[in-house]
């Protein structure tokens, strides 16, 4: 115990210390475990309502929440938030990587051990994350206090028994819901940190010797990725041909093409990288030629930064799909579901669920932009100084985001369009949903390239000349 | 003859395609400061990153008393590093989020310590190195002599048996470096602690009892060990 009281207390020394990219990592984490503290209770209040807990039987004017059976479904999406708010916290955790190894490495040249290492870096994250964790339990009840009086002003006539609110907000959560929360999401925020940090503890002379020669990555494997989305279609198209009645491709899909196609993408993200790099770099425009090289250098970078814009590719299109043909199902026998609004409403909720989940990718890869800028600074300033434009500089930071990213998502899309395909070929035809899929892969191309371009005003400061004297 | 401190046997170490040593040998003695020169890129910081456990040879001994180095788990090198061993290089060996007080408790501090027992040694020491002034600033705010200072106080905040300085007076001009090296040998020889010190600098090398020249790998030359080492 005295041990991890003087790993805290050099953790808080050094962090008094820190430049200014280390307060905002921790910041932009806090940020992340706040937005996660909110969704996970949220998704408490509706595991509450119904339960003994709850109080009576629930009326609400969201048929989602009275419909025991609706429940579980908007859980789950609002537990599936916490996964984009994850992989925002662990994009976080790169920022000012660079820095992060150079002390761990001074810690260990002064005699920390590997483990003392990483327990001070995952005590670092384990407190932004637990002062957000409470920032995000002090915003939530301070919204459900404020909604809870909007409910009760704008009630006005007829008793609170028959009134139904729009909000769950007289559903007590809890203590032990609260507690779980608060340490639980920190916790696991922990866990990702300590692990993540397994290698950068290691090298004690990390900072006391110049790099020889630039670390050597590996060669991309190009057959896995390719290999698995053709077998996933080649399943898919099986499946579709057996016409094992309507249910069997469904479930073909989710089962097992839908792995196989997230494994696809995720492995040849990489290879595209290069692969587009190697054609960049041949072209005579400058600013290609730049983009090109840095992706055939780390077409990892690349393929780290994009993942999660990939998936919400693939998520976001199989989503329009399935609720297009899911709803013109319903419209096209209006008779049989005089509840149509509700299940409109529904749809419109996973949206809603989906769209944050975006924003919480696009800022991460608005992070994950500004943090290679920074840690690129000398090579953006010899490049400068070597007489390169900034205009040069700027289009290609947005040509090194745009030439992976565009056919990334485009293959993301069409492989959300063919794990949703049994729905659209057991209903009529339609183009729509393929028209919705361009505009949606459009769209976050668009989002992605803002993202990048907010991070731009940093390459004023990292391309300076004093860049290059120091260190 | 007396028993060295530490001990080097034939070690060889490659990177790559580069051989660093090739079969180096070399023995530092209790109390003694000895001067390690040779070419640049003949194995100097590559030796002395072996006899002080920082880096493991592939091949060759390294001993130190009864316990073989060259096989100590990484956690007990660690700890050598925080009670037995201090090191001082050319620059980047302090933690720059910490101050110079904070940056010479480290060792005490990682060794659990309490916080103001460790800040009381390290007051001490900053001012045996003329630094007691800086004390609040951080590495990044202070001269690179004062810096190189702050090192010394933190490798010897321990009262370690031995110091590995690799061209600690590297970045200083000669005055500076004068400064520094008198500091150093004259805190050795009051604590009786041995120093293994790199460098390439004939004037440097002066300040050390004895000296050795490596050449491609191997240490080419190591003067005898005088009949009794001067106090
Ligand atoms: N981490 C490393 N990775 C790759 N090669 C290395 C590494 N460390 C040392 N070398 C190589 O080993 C050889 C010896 O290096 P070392 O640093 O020991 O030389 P040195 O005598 O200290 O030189 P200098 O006087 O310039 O500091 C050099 O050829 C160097 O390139
Ligand atoms: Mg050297």
């Amino acid at each position: 115990m005295s041990a991890l009281r003087s790993d805290a207390l050099l953790a808080w020394a050094m962090l008094r210390g820190s430049p200014r990219s280390e307060r905002w990592r921790l910041a932009l984490t806090g940020l992340g475990a706040a937005l996660g503290t909110g969704f996970a209770l949220a998704a408490a209040v509706v595991a509450v309502i119904g339960t003994r807990y709850g109080g009576g039987p629930p009326s609400y004017t969201n048929g989602l929440l009275n419909e025991g059976g609706l429940r579980p479904g908007v859980i789950t999406a609002l537990l599936l938030l916490i996964v984009p708010v994850l992989a925002f916290v662990g994009q976080c955790t790169r920022i000012g990587a660079l820095q992060r190894e150079r002390r761990f490495a001074a810690l260990r040249l002064a005699g920390a051990t590997p483990r003392q290492v990483r327990r001070i870096g995952a005590l670092e994250t384990a407190a932004a994350c637990g002062v957000g964790s409470l920032a995000g339990l002090t915003g939530f009840l301070a919204l459900r206090l404020v909604l809870h009086a909007g409910q009760q002003a704008g009630g006005g006539d007829g008793g609170p028994q028959q009134r139904a609110l729009t909000w769950p907000t007289d559903v007590p959560v809890p203590w032990a819901a609260f507690l779980a929360v608060v340490l639980g999401l920190p916790l696991l925020a922990t866990l990702e940190a300590w692990f993540t940090l397994r290698r950068a503890a290691t090298d004690p002379l990390g900072a006391a010797v110049r790099r020889r020669r630039p670390r050597r990555f590996r060669r991309v494997r190009l057959l896995p990725g390719p290999l698995a989305l053709l077998a996933a279609t080649g399943l898919l198209l099986m499946a579709m041909s057996r016409k094992l009645g309507p249910d069997t491709p469904f479930f073909a899909a989710t089962g097992l093409v839908l792995p196989l196609y997230l494994f696809g993408l995720l492995t040849s993200s990489a290879g595209m990288a290069a692969a587009m790099g190697r054609l960049a770099s041949r072209s005579g425009r400058p600013a290609l030629m730049i983009a090109g090289k840095r992706l055939r250098a780390d077409p990892w970078a690349a393929s780290r930064a994009h993942t999660a814009v990939m998936l919400a590719a693939l998520i976001g299109v199989g989503y329009l799909t399935v609720r297009r043909v899911a709803l013109d199902a319903l419209r096209a026998e209006p008779e049989h579901h005089p509840d149509l609004a509700f299940y409109v409403g529904g749809y419109n909720l996973a949206g809603l669920a989906l769209l944050i989940g975006v924003a919480v990718t696009i800022s991460g890869l608005a992070v994950s932009v500004a943090e290679s800028l920074t840690a690129r600074r000398r090579t953006l300033a010899a490049l400068a100084a070597a007489g390169t434009p900034r205009k040069v500089l700027r289009r290609a930071v947005l040509l090194e985001t745009a030439l992976p990213l565009a056919p990334a998502i485009v293959l993301s899309a069409a492989c959300g369009l063919a794990v949703t395909g049994p729905f659209l070929v057991a209903r009529a035809w339609s183009a729509r949903p393929l028209l919705e899929a361009a505009l949606l892969a459009g769209g976050l191309l668009a989002a992605s390239l803002l993202a990048t371009a907010a991070s731009l005003p940093l390459l004023r400061y990292s391309v300076h000349p004093a860049q290059l004297r120091y260190e | 003859m007396t028993t060295p401190l530490i001990e080097a046997r034939g070690l060889v170490k490659r990177y790559g395609t580069t051989d660093a040593l090739r079969g180096a040998s070399l023995r530092l003695l209790p109390g003694e400061v000895l001067a390690v020169t040779g070419p640049s890129g003949s194995g100097k910081s590559t030796l002395l990153h072996c006899m002080a456990g920082i880096v493991r040879p592939d091949e060759g001994e390294v001993r130190y008393g009864a316990e073989r180095l060259d096989q100590a788990g990484e956690n007990r090198r660690s700890t050598l590093r925080r009670t037995d061993f201090g090191v001082v290089f050319q620059f980047g060996q302090l933690v720059g989020e910490l101050t110079a007080l904070d940056n010479v408790a480290l060792p005490l501090l990682l060794a659990g310590t309490s916080r103001a027992a460790a800040h009381k040694s390290a007051g001490t020491w900053l001012e045996r190195f003329g630094v007691l002034g800086q004390a609040g600033l951080r590495p990044g705010e202070m001269s690179g002599g004062q810096g190189q200072r702050v090192a010394l106080a933190r490798a010897m905040v321990t009262a370690p048996k031995a110091v590995f300085a690799d061209e600690p007076t590297g970045a200083l001009d000669s005055l500076a470096g004068e400064q520094v090296m008198t500091a150093l040998v004259h805190a050795a020889r009051e604590s009786g602690t041995s120093v293994l010190l790199v460098t390439h600098d004939a004037q440097i090398a002066a300040y050390a009892d004895r000296e050795a020249t490596v050449r491609d790998g191997v240490v080419e030359t190591e003067d005898e060990p005088a009949a009794e080492v001067t106090r």
